[in-house]
């Protein structure tokens, strides 16, 4: 039986969502159709860009934050 | 403490009892995620900064006072506060009429940090401020979701829930922000520069 899957099934799949049967079916299906594979392949380029847009906060924030920690007491 | 087969969990416990080495692990794992999170919502390096204080003082009032759900991720609840702090700050400061400069910072920023201008300049050089922007760029609802998927790690299904739609909608909203971003990112001929996949 062939299945078809959309992209939004693709997308699922992606961010680890699917069921595992429809992971195994996914699976084989972008083993046997190349246009699937590289609709997969794009979604997955896409997605490794947004890996890489991540922020660091200044030391001084991150300072500030310690020492409130270090000086909280609860209750007070 | 710099041992990531130490779960969260067993270092939340330990700062519960008086670590705060724990706790500074706790925000050396996470400190980028969050932070991104709030910056790619409030567009703002500097309002970020504070309202990534604040989520941290609200984690660490909560896990000091014992009210912390040990049943919850760690990650996700401190993504929460930080969604809704910003969220927060944002439509606050959408009912008053702001001075927007032409890098898009706020004109107290700029008069406030004027001595970071070297900064700025590399900022901008950055390959980073480059996708921030582009990201930016995004219609609201689908930088949205971009925000929920991949930077809190919500499910589609919870993403459908919080925002009154489909899952399909959601699903569609992520689709067409990648597709979007995409098409932007070829546009300006960086797609495949080696630069944007620093991992």
């Amino acid at each position: 039986m062939i299945t078809t899957f959309t992209e939004n099934d693709l997308l699922r799949y992606l961010y680890g969502e699917s069921t595992d049967n429809e992971k195994t079916s996914i699976e084989n299906a972008l083993v046997c159709d190349s246009e699937l594979e590289a609709k997969y392949f794009d979604l997955k380029l896409d997605s490794s860009l947004l890996d890489g847009l991540l922020f660091d906060p200044a030391d001084f924030t991150l300072d500030k934050i310690f020492s409130f920690s270090c000086n909280y007491q609860s209750g007070t | 403490m710099n041992n990531l087969s130490v779960s969260d969990s067993l270092l939340v416990s330990h700062y519960k009892n008086g670590s705060e080495e724990a706790f500074e692990e706790l925000v050396a794992r996470h400190k980028s995620r969050v932070f991104t999170t709030i910056y790619l919502i409030v567009k703002d390096k500097y309002v970020a900064e504070d309202l990534l204080q604040e989520t941290f003082i609200k984690v660490i009032k909560t896990v000091k006072s014992g009210k912390y759900n040990e049943e919850g991720k760690f990650l996700p609840w401190v993504l929460r506060i930080a969604h809704n702090l910003a969220i927060d700050f944002f439509r606050k400061d959408k009912r008053y009429p702001t001075i927007v400069m032409e890098d898009g910072s706020g004109v107290f920023n700029t008069l406030a940090f004027a001595e970071d201008s070297v900064e700025s300049v590399q900022i901008k050089q950055d390959t980073n401020a480059l996708l921030k922007k582009l990201v930016q760029e995004l219609p609201e609802v689908q930088k949205e979701v971009l925000i929920m998927r991949h930077y809190m790690q919500m499910s589609f299904q919870d993403i459908a829930e919080s925002t009154n739609v489909s899952i399909n909608t959601a699903l569609g909203r992520m689709r067409y922000a990648l597709i979007n971003l995409r098409k932007k990112m070829q546009k300006l001929n960086i797609a495949y520069d080696h630069h944007f996949y620093r991992k």
